[in-house]
């Protein structure tokens, strides 16, 4: 092999290996460059105000807005259902009748839309001490809360709670509340000496439910943990999100997954999309109150809270504000999607088991105006607001 | 005749200007800086749990064509991969068995991205690209411990063709990002970018402007324009600081704004190949090129080598053009969309829903992706035709698995791409079971919607979202 070698004075030899031909050498090209680079920004920039531009719409104002009338009142509102429904319960107790049972059961029903519609922002407290679990898990056990207001231990909160998320919370009372058979049987379990235990154990359950709701409601509160500021600071010395775009990826997020929810785990699986196409009427979600329709339009409405900032009487800012700067077409479609879906979910039959096992055509077209709706919002409102999806890991509860 | 002396001669000149003795000091640091990168890259690898996450958590990995075979090794071993390679980025960074470490680095780390293609990056690519031709390329004979070692080893220059590789492997990156730019999505409507920056407008200072389409327009236009320019404008003397600083700005507003990891700080280490070849002298004072000895610098390029490095930069060339052989939007269809350099030109997202029929007795599933797949894997998957096929095999696997062999895989996958309406990526009457992977166009990706644009808005096409439905108080 031949070596080619070279034996220059240092100076020269640091100059000669320097002075490559293609890089060492200024070329004339890079003066009249730069000006166009410039002039392209002094022409641009000033335009920046331009009637033709889109529309400022500031980040900030509707993280406020969602949080002041959409977070921290739904999550208030929880709380105060679920007061209502520990004290419809207590007033039940002592002596059960028809009217006491009704409105206990009128209580959970609405209690349990208060906590649905917490579905689409099941982020921040709740995450933390498996609060979740304890204010619902699905399903409750009926064989273990059977066994336990059978037992002869004494029935108290430690109690309760040691025995296990799937005997507490808002299933554990809808089995308590609720049956099948009517609410005859519901007030034959309860009544006299041999129904004392079970009104005790009832009780003790609503008790807990009360204290979890307030437990995350004080979380949130201005006046008690002050979660709510978390949301409004983003970006300005929040500690949950670093950013505005974190914030508002938190929400879209949680919105997707509560219309992934509906889609997948209360409307698909029981109606046997993955069982072969059939039915599963025991995956219903509420199916002694006859509330799982009910429970799908509550998990819908705290989505579309978030998305228009507007919760029952308080309206504001929400997502779609942004949305609608960017592509006013694309609000227009969610706007139509959220209609379609309720209307759908809303013309499901009662009872919802027997819809699907009767495989009724509204339980399909509901499936599929609510998958609608959540492609809607995973495609073109996560693609609009450059959201970073995150996919869900599980099935929401 | 005249003609082939003239080809003679003109060859003796390349070659002259290939062979040329340049100094290695650039080399040197861009050595150094690229293996503590890559340590840095390792570490971060263990102290973000990403080798659980990557390589432990999920159950199926989705391979390259071809590239099956290629899978996590079993227990805690890729902990020890990555330790390997980490061992391997140190032997780069000091210089001790270089060519060796590089090699080794370049085999371990191409192995480790290679199990799933979710977790396909550029700047992945682009470190094994550099890392293997790093492996052949002898840069430890100048500020290395081999040198310091044995003094006798140092070599004072290298050929320049070397270098020249080592630019022309940092600069396709910015070349082809360029190209890639060149289309409407971004220099009409102004996407992906408008739609990112708009989402972080509370950026410091000027942030505010992140709303303005007009802005995002003049910052895309911007980033084509320097992408494009930079490696001229950096090889130029007199325009080599402002475009370094350009560059160094350019990366450190989208290291801040977005989440590319290490990308910017490669390429700003990178990028300083483009220095003079001296550069580093002028740092470290007393760190002064020596006359080389006689018969110890190899500068001849021998055929095998030239007709290497042909191979190579064809391929450096054409690749990233690939796309071109296949029908429809690349962006949309991805046939040729890796191992280009189409940095950040999409923002894609959908949903699919995977239906598996039994054809005997008619039986439908709707498949849940997260039965099988990490949400990220869902995520990659949802918007990339090949993923899709890769899934629906798994599916049909699975299915026979648990006794139903030969369940059809239909897919609907609904993809919205750069501020576009949702529109079917696959055409779902096709069976994906049965369909296989491979080269070709794929038939049963449906073309982006005729006349499909962003809906936007697009400050030069003058097409605006409205106005006055907008109302953002305080």
């Amino acid at each position: 092999m031949h070596h080619e070698t070279r034996t220059t004075p240092q100076d020269a030899k640091d100059a000669q290996l320097s002075s490559d031909p293609l890089f060492g050498r200024p070329w004339r090209l890079g003066g009249p460059f730069l000006v166009f680079v410039i002039a392209l920004f002094a022409l641009g920039l000033p335009g920046c105000s331009a009637p033709r531009d889109r529309p400022h719409v500031d980040t900030g104002p509707v993280l406020a807005d969602l949080t002041e009338n959409v977070l921290l009142p739904a999550h208030a509102s929880l709380h105060a259902e679920t007061v209502a429904l520990r004290d419809a319960v207590a007033a039940l107790s002592p002596s059960p009748t028809d009217a006491l049972l009704a409105r206990a059961q009128d209580a959970w029903r609405a209690a349990h839309r208060a906590w649905r519609r917490s579905d689409a922002f099941r982020f921040g407290p709740v995450e933390r001490a498996s609060l979740a679990p304890s204010i619902e898990y699905f399903p409750a056990s009926g064989d273990k809360i059977e066994a336990a207001i059978a037992g002869a231990g004494a029935i108290t909160e430690a109690a309760v709670e040691a025995g296990g998320s799937n005997a507490r919370g808002f299933m554990a009372l809808e089995y308590l509340l609720f049956d099948e058979a009517g609410g005859a049987a519901v007030l034959a379990k309860l009544d006299g000496e041999a129904g004392a235990r079970r009104r005790a154990y009832t009780e003790v359950v609503a008790r807990l439910l009360a204290g979890k709701t307030e437990a995350l409601a004080r979380a949130w509160a201005l006046d008690g943990e002050n979660f709510g500021a978390q949301v409004t600071t983003a970006g300005r010395g929040s500690d949950a999100f670093s950013t505005q775009k974190a914030a508002v990826d938190e929400l879209v997020n949680r919105v997707i997954f509560a219309a992934e929810l509906v889609v997948g785990t209360k409307i698909g699986k029981p109606a046997g999309k993955q069982s072969g196409g059939a039915p599963q009427p025991k995956l219903e979600e509420s199916p002694r109150s006859d509330n799982s329709a009910a429970d799908i339009l509550a998990t819908l409405e705290g989505a579309r809270a978030v998305y228009t900032g507007t919760l029952d009487d308080r309206a504001g800012q929400g997502i779609a504000v942004l949305v609608r700067a960017r592509n006013p077409a694309l609000d227009e479609r969610v706007a139509a999607a959220f209609e379609d879906a309720f209307a759908k979910v809303a013309a499901l039959p009662r009872p919802y088991r027997s819809a699907l096992v009767e495989q009724h055509p509204a339980v399909d077209e509901a499936y599929q105006a609510t998958r609608a709706l959540k492609n809607l919002l995973a495609s073109e409102v996560a693609g609009a607001l450059g959201t970073t999806l995150k996919f869900n890991d599980n099935d929401g509860d | 005749m005249g003609s082939r002396l003239e080809d003679r001669r003109a060859s003796a000149a390349v070659r002259a200007w290939l062979e040329r003795p340049v100094d290695p000091a650039s080399l040197v640091v861009f050595r150094v800086l690229f293996g503590l990168a890559m340590l840095v890259a390792v570490a971060r690898f263990f102290a973000h749990g990403w080798i659980h996450e990557y390589y432990l958590a999920p159950t199926h990995f989705f391979h390259y064509y071809g590239f099956a075979w290629v899978r996590p090794w079993p227990g805690s071993l890729m902990y020890v991969h990555y330790a390997l390679m980490g061992a391997a980025a140190l032997g780069i960074t000091l210089g001790v068995f270089h060519r060796a470490s590089a090699a080794i680095f370049f085999a371990l780390f191409t192995y480790a991205h290679f199990i799933d293609k979710t977790n396909y990056l550029n700047h992945y690519y682009l470190v094994s690209c550099l890392a293997l031709v790093m492996a052949f390329l002898p840069l430890d004979r100048a500020g290395s411990v081999r040198t310091w070692l044995r003094p006798s080893e140092a070599w004072d220059a290298v050929p320049a063709w070397m270098l020249y590789l080592v630019r022309f492997q940092v600069g396709v990156v910015y070349v082809f990002g360029g190209v890639a730019k060149l289309g409407s999505d971004w220099l009409v409507y102004a996407e992906p970018l408008s739609a990112w920056l708009a989402a972080n407008a509370d950026f410091p200072i000027v942030g505010s402007l992140f709303h303005s389409k007009v802005a995002a327009t003049v910052v895309s236009w911007s980033g084509a324009l320097f992408d494009l320019s930079v490696v001229p404008l950096l090889a130029m003397r007199r325009t080599r600081p402002f475009a370094y600083a350009a560059l160094v700005f350019f990366h450190l507003v989208t290291a801040r704004l977005f989440q590319l990891g290490m990308f910017p700080w490669i390429m700003m280490a990178a990028a300083t190949i483009f220095f003079d070849a001296s550069w580093p002298r002028r740092l470290v004072r007393g760190w002064r090129a020596t006359a080389p000895s006689p018969a110890r610098v190899p500068t001849r390029l021998s055929a095998w080598t030239a007709a290497l490095l042909c191979g190579w930069v064809a391929w450096h060339v054409l690749v990233p053009l690939r796309h071109r052989l296949y029908p429809g939007n690349v962006l949309w269809t991805e046939e040729g969309f890796r191992f280009a350099w189409k940095v950040m030109l999409v923002e894609k997202n959908g949903v699919v829903e995977v239906t598996a029929v039994d054809p005997v007795t008619g039986e439908l599933w709707v498949v849940e992706p997260r039965d099988y797949l990490t949400p990220y894997q869902i995520k990659m998957m949802s918007t990339q035709p090949d993923m899709i096929l890769e899934f629906s095999h798994v599916v049909a696997e699975d299915f026979a698995r648990r006794g139903r062999p030969g369940v059809r895989v239909h897919v609907d996958a609904r993809v919205s791409l750069n501020g576009r309406p949702q529109a079917p990526l696959i055409d779902e009457s096709f069976d994906l079971a049965r369909e296989v992977d491979g080269f070709a166009a794929k038939r049963w990706i449906l073309p982006l919607p005729e006349g499909s644009q962003p809906e936007t808005g697009s400050w030069i096409a003058g097409a605006t979202p409205s106005r006055a439905v907008v109302e953002n108080r305080r």
